[in-house]
């Protein structure tokens, strides 16, 4: 199994987590990672909402990039996810665009076909690796930890166009962590958004959003949550401090601060696997993660 | 005179089977299932009288059984038809049931010894069965059946303990399956209809979620000869449900899942589920979620403004948007809006009731290539000309009647099994007087 | 009636244990004891099922052995297995009507589950109860009637001629009667019909041609019934024509197909005041003549005069009626026209009717919700006419603009219908039309016997509906009337003449219209109506009335008995 590793923008200007976790994690699963040279943001959310043309070029160009390579492409963003999807689906429709991006990639040397597979960590987890096997690679299960699973939007809407999961019924990031043995179940709010969207047209919504559903979350006991965007996980992660500055205004009473820890599940899949902390990142989650990690890594040989 | 061969022994079925057998005129009425009696035995009561179903249905039944120009082949399927109008050669499979009908008394011992225990399709699921069972305490006839493929004999060779206890030796296990062929003027197809089965629709959470049933399911719930002697004890918990919200339209009227088209009959069993779970229960709160209100029968209005004036449900124009449910507890939020005052809200409730399209039977497919008769756009039976000829199809001789073409009420299926037997009788009279069918 | 001597009764009392629904919880053995020792019973015995080949040779054998002359099962239901015990005993040499049933199971054992003791003892006082009446019961006989197979239908819409044409086709002879000079009803006011866009003529001609062509069809119109006498098998029928000519016919059955009229909805939204304003029956004029032209926008209002205080019902047809001719106007027209309707609720229901509505949307008819409780406001101008309507899904009040206002009107009972059900004796509803024997399953069937009804004379339907219940009468008429002969129950009422006083109040109470007065204003029964109700004997004050099977006495010597008395 070899992919083009595409990392966007969160990962490499914040959530550096993400990165090294996946880095460290994914080789021991028989995964080679092939660095792309040249790449660009994929133009969602921020560009998309200024200029459709410019993102599907952005977009576009990144696959070709891949395309060049001669690998399929994989993401550790649902947003960079969709964006790739949501463009070779409107290229594939709409003859006339692709012919017009087409000729301004070949303007750089680029060749688009569109014939590339683009894959989510989800998927490439659940389905091409499968669950059996990271359980296999699982020397340090976490057991007696609750986790709950935060698939995000973009891992299973719109379900039209084809995501990795369920958009009503999403399973896999569930299966995924009870493979580490851990414990998970189904609750609500879990198919409910992070709120991310929203940061720049509305700070105190957008924080509000992601408080219910953290707020939920510790209301069911869970010991943490566990996504596959690092945009989600810069809601919940970095945000979470920002939530509890203004909690009594969001809940519009007197409320108990917020204290979830979040995690990006190859952080969690390295500790399974008995890697040491620092070399998944975890120092750098903003969330109060420590004594979970502790109490995790204190198992391990 | 020939016989009239009736494919269906729901209510449609047998009315059809009693106006010929009433007038002379002999009857082979072919029924799939080990008994007679179809959706209808499984109702609790009906709309808009509220009389309880299988109290007005079982004499029908008995009076099927009983009369001695029906000739009844349960457990049995139509399997071949050659010849045309007046002159039809249909081969009937009547399946083995592995009890002597002549020698079983319906005691009901088998049953009770049997050691596997499976969904009962009667109970729609909610409640169990054995391996030898009878349906259901009214069945016509009142003979056990055997399961062969869950009886432990039949797939282990073991046990036998129906046999040992049989008082009345009627268990036999080398019965064999027999086709009979018979000569018939006529054919009426009674088939009937099913629900949809929503679980596809992922936001509403059948099949995930215990508490959200079928409109069918709920009613075994609450009939008195249901899994729970009618307790409306919900699935998670048997906790006591108050608050149950019914949601219209699941699956009809669709163009995404389900069926495009009015199952015309929900509304109002929905109301009279409401009814019900009121008179069970004053202190209920029972929430009605629909689109548009079809009250367009006869005493159907006042039904509804009986439901809700006098019994207080509550009635609220839009079709929830999704369904959760509270890890724990199993209680269950539906997120809707109230498209007469704009507003989305929620609402908790201990049981949800998905009112589901009413579809074609899957066997219509096998049914119509025998006959050769033809199945509109949706897979239910055709009638050759729905506006002026509703009840012939496009091979002479050959009429429908009720569900298996198209949703329809009761009255509305007995009045067009009735209609069947009018045009069967014309085609008797026709080759009797010399001309062909 | 009666045999003549004084029989002594030798009762045989079978007391079922109905495996163990009855068995398990009462104490069988002690019942048969007990029954053995009740005065006129001169055996007992119990079954494990009474009704299994087993349980029914051991009642004939019982009867042949013992002599008995009366036969009391303490079983489960009369309702399912009366019948089943009265030929076994038939089989045996006995009259039916000899026979009693104790239902110790329904109203014993299972409601008493949880009380044997108590249901022992109930058991044993309704086999008490039961053989205190087999002692008086005597033989009845079941007369037969001839059944004349004439048919009279009332009524030449297409209700009418459907089932005239069936019956007929069935072998049987037709009178049908129509008050217009012209057959087909309103189907004649209609253009097209929905679902399928086709001419109404076009399922009226062939049905018209084939009703006067037909040799078994005898037409009577512009005729009226006016009169009505007899039963089931031989009614007899006066017809009077517009001209004053009565013709006084025989027939067995009679059918009510006399359909309904459209509401002309006379002061609602406009309609008499603005020639603009009109009903839907009027557009389809208006599409014959081809008068729409100039006509651009068009507001339909649905449930005008009906679903309120005053016509509470839904008339069926209406939703549907305005789709079509919505869709008609969109076809027809040159120049785009645009079409609203407001509804409350669409009845756009089944197959075929949510397929127009999916065209009707498609194609841009405008439909707009409103509610009952703040209907449209119709204003006329000179150069339009204004609906005002408040839309709910879009929370915002709309003003239309339009050239013609097309109010759906319910369909509503004919004027003579009250007339009609006056001669025939059969019930109105509370809405006005013909009233079925019982909703869900004799929907066209009248609670008397021998008559029948279909189509909108029943309630609101559409044209595939009525044929379809004009085919099911086809079947019910054809019953009786192909068996030639019925059997007339025996448990009927029978008036003592030397004590009525000709009050009447019998007759105002039959249900089934089984009594008149004869000429001597004495009370007379017909039994072949009379369904053995009770309502007459129980009401007439100078107890002239018995019912057969249910005399007074053995009413008396049953309730007696369940208070414990056993007289001789």
């Amino acid at each position: 199994m070899k992919y083009a590793l595409y990392l966007g923008c969160t990962i490499q200007a914040e959530q550096f987590g993400c990165e090294i976790s996946a880095r460290e994690v994914l080789p021991r699963l028989g995964v080679e990672l092939v660095d792309m040279e040249g790449t660009s943001c994929c133009g969602f959310p921020a560009f998309s909402s200024l200029s459709t043309i410019g993102w599907f070029y952005l977009s576009a160009r990144n696959l070709a990039l891949a395309e060049n390579l001669g690998l399929d492409i994989l993401t550790l963003c649902n947003g960079c996810y969709a964006s790739f999807v949501e463009t070779k689906h409107n290229l594939e429709e709409n003859a006339d665009l692709k012919g017009f991006i087409q000729e301004k990639l070949r303007q750089e040397g680029l060749e688009y076909t569109g014939d590339i597979r683009v894959i989510h960590i989800i998927e490439l987890l659940h389905d091409l690796i499968g669950t059996e096997k990271i359980s296999e690679t699982v020397t340090n299960p976490l057991k007696g930890i609750k986790l709950a699973a935060h698939p995000g939007c973009h891992a299973i809407r719109p379900s039209s166009l084809g995501r990795p999961d369920n958009a009503e019924n999403p399973q896999k990031l569930d299966h995924l962590i009870t493979a580490l043995g851990a414990e998970t179940m189904d609750y609500p709010e879990k198919t409910d958004c992070c709120g991310s969207m929203l940061a720049t047209a509305s700070g105190t919504t957008t924080l509000t959003i992601a408080a219910e559903k953290l707020k939920a979350v510790e209301g069911y006991g869970f010991d943490g949550l566990v996504t596959t965007c690092p945009f989600c996980f810069q809601m919940f992660d970095g945000r979470q401090g920002e939530i509890n500055d203004i909690i009594d205004f969001i809940f519009d009473t007197d409320s108990e601060e917020l204290e979830v820890p979040i995690f990006y599940y190859t952080q969690l899949l390295g500790l399974a696997m008995g890697l040491k902390p620092e070399k998944l990142g975890l120092e750098l989650n903003l969330s109060p993660v420590d004594a979970l990690v502790e109490k995790i890594a204190g198992g391990a040989k | 005179m020939k016989s009239v061969l009736v494919i269906g022994g729901g209510i449609a079925g047998i009315q059809a089977s009693l106006d010929l057998a009433d007038r002379g005129i002999k009857v082979h009425l072919v029924e799939k299932t080990p008994s007679i009696g179809g959706v209808m035995a499984q109702l609790d009561k009906t709309f808009p009288t509220l009389d309880c179903s299988m109290c007005i249905l079982a004499p029908k039944m008995i009076e099927c059984f009983r009369h001695p120009n029906i000739t009844l082949h349960t457990l049995s399927e139509v399997s071949k038809v050659t010849g045309s109008a007046g002159d039809f050669y249909v081969n009937i499979l009547e399946k083995a049931r592995y009890v002597d009908a002549s020698k079983c008394t319906g005691c009901g011992l088998c049953s009770e010894k049997c050691p596997v225990r499976l969904p009962s399709e009667f109970q729609a699921g909610m409640g169990t069965r054995k391996a030898i069972y009878m349906p259901f305490p009214q069945a016509v006839p009142l003979v056990a059946c055997i399961d062969s493929e869950h009886c432990l004999y039949f797939q282990k060779g073991v046990c036998r303990v129906c046999e040992k206890l049989c008082p009345a030796v009627a268990i036999d296990y080398e019965q064999q399956p027999r086709e009979v062929e018979v000569n018939v003027s006529s054919i009426i197809a009674a088939t009937g209809f099913e629900t949809y089965n929503p679980q596809e629709i992922g936001e509403y959470g059948y099949g995930r979620y215990k508490n959200v049933l079928t409109a069918l399911e709920f009613e075994r719930l609450i009939c008195a000869s249901g899994p729970t002697g009618g307790k409306l004890e919900r699935p998670s918990d048997a906790k006591i449900s108050h608050r149950i919200a019914f949601v219209q339209c699941v699956g009809s009227r669709d163009h995404r899942v389900g069926v495009p088209y009015c199952s015309s009959i929900c509304c109002m069993y929905a109301t009279k589920e409401a009814v019900l779970i009121k008179e069970h229960d004053p202190e209920s709160a029972v929430t009605v979620f629909y689109i548009d209100l079809k009250v367009f029968g006869q005493g159907f209005q006042d039904f509804v403004e009986r439901a809700r004036d006098d019994w207080g449900v509550r009635y609220i124009r839009g079709r929830p948007g999704e369904i959760r449910e509270h890890p724990f507890t199993k209680d269950l939020t539906i997120w809707y809006e109230n498209t007469d005052t704009g507003k989305v809200s929620k609402t908790e409730v201990d049981l949800v009731v998905l009112c589901t399209a009413m579809v074609p039977r899957p066997e219509n497919k096998e049914l119509a290539d025998v006959l050769g008769v033809e199945l509109d756009e949706y897979g239910f039976l055709k009638a050759q000309d729905p506006l002026s000829n509703p009840i012939e199809t496009n091979i002479p001789g050959i009429y429908v009647c009720g569900c298996c073409h198209g949703p329809r009420d009761i009255p509305e299926s007995i009045t067009e099994a009735s209609g069947a037997v009018a045009k069967a009788a014309e085609l008797i009279v026709k080759v009797a007087d010399g001309g062909e069918g | 009636m009666t045999m003549g001597e004084p029989i002594v009764p030798r009762i045989g009392v079978f007391v079922c244990h109905c495996g163990i629904n009855i068995g398990g919880i009462v104490d069988v053995p002690s019942v048969v004891e007990y029954a053995e020792k009740l005065p006129g019973v001169v055996y007992a015995e119990d079954n494990l099922y009474s009704c299994s080949s087993d349980g029914l040779n051991k009642l004939k054998e019982g009867i042949k052995q013992h002599n008995l002359n009366r036969v009391v099962v303490a079983s489960c239901t009369p309702r399912t297995h009366e019948s089943l015990f009265q030929d076994a005993c038939e089989e045996a040499g006995l009259n039916k009507y000899l026979f009693e049933m104790a239902n110790i199971r329904d109203q014993c054992s299972w409601v008493h589950m949880h009380e044997p003791e108590a249901a022992t003892e109930k058991a044993k006082g309704l086999v008490r109860m039961a053989v205190a009446k087999a002692r008086l019961l005597e033989p009845q006989e079941e007369p037969e009637i001839d059944i004349n197979p004439t048919s009279l239908v009332i009524g030449g819409g297409i209700s009418g001629l459907t089932s005239a044409l069936s019956l007929s086709e069935q072998g049987f002879k037709v009178h049908l009667v129509e008050k217009q000079p012209e057959l087909g009803g309103m189907l004649l006011q209609l253009e097209k019909l929905f679902p399928s866009d086709r001419d109404s003529m076009e399922l009226l001609r062939p049905r018209i041609d084939s009703a006067r062509s037909n040799p078994n069809i005898e037409l009577h119109t512009t005729s009226k019934v006016k009169s009505v006498k007899g039963f089931i098998g031989n009614f007899d029928v006066e017809i009077e024509s517009q001209e004053g000519d009565v013709k006084k016919l025989n027939v067995g059955t009679i059918i009510v197909a006399t359909g309904a009229e459209n509401l002309e909805p006379v002061g609602l939204y406009g309609y008499g005041e603005d020639e603009r304003v009109i009903t839907q029956l009027q557009l389809e004029k208006m599409f014959k003549d081809g008068s729409l032209e100039g006509v651009r926008t068009v507001v339909m209002i649905q449930c005008v005069g009906s679903r309120n205080e005053e016509r509470p019902y839904c008339s069926r047809v209406c939703c549907n009626e305005a789709v079509k001719n919505a869709l008609l106007l969109l076809k027809e027209s040159g120049t785009r026209r645009e079409v609203y309707i407001l509804y409350r609720d669409l009845q756009t229901y089944g197959t075929h009717y949510s397929s127009m509505e999916w065209d009707a949307k498609k194609q841009g008819v405008k439909l707009i919700k409103y509610q009952a409780e703040r209907p449209p406001e119709v204003i006329s101008e000179r150069d339009a006419v204004i609906v005002n309507v408040y839309s709910p899904l879009l929370d915002e009040e709309m003003s239309l603009r339009s050239d013609l206002v097309v109010l759906s009107t319910p369909l509503i009972p004919t004027e003579d219908a009250k007339e009609l059900s006056q001669l025939l004796k059969v019930p109105l509803n509370s809405d006005g039309f013909f009233m079925e024997a019982h909703v869900k399953l004799r929907p066209i069937d009248f609670a008397t016997d021998g008559i029948y009804l279909c189509g909108t004379a029943h309630s609101p339907k559409d044209v595939s509906e009525s044929i379809s219940q004009a085919l099911g009468v086809a079947s019910r008429a054809a019953i009786p009337m192909a068996r030639g002969r019925l059997r007339t129950a025996a448990i009927t009422a029978e008036v003592d003449e030397s004590k009525c006083s000709g009050c009447g109040t019998c007759i105002e109470l039959c249900p089934y219209n089984a009594i008149t007065k004869d000429e001597r204003e004495i009370a007379r029964i017909t039994s072949a109506v009379c369904k053995g109700c009770g309502v007459c004997g129980a009401s007439c004050p100078e107890r002239a009335i018995t019912m057969h099977h249910f005399t007074d006495e053995q009413l008396g010597a049953e309730g007696l008995a369940a208070l414990g008395r056993v007289d001789d």
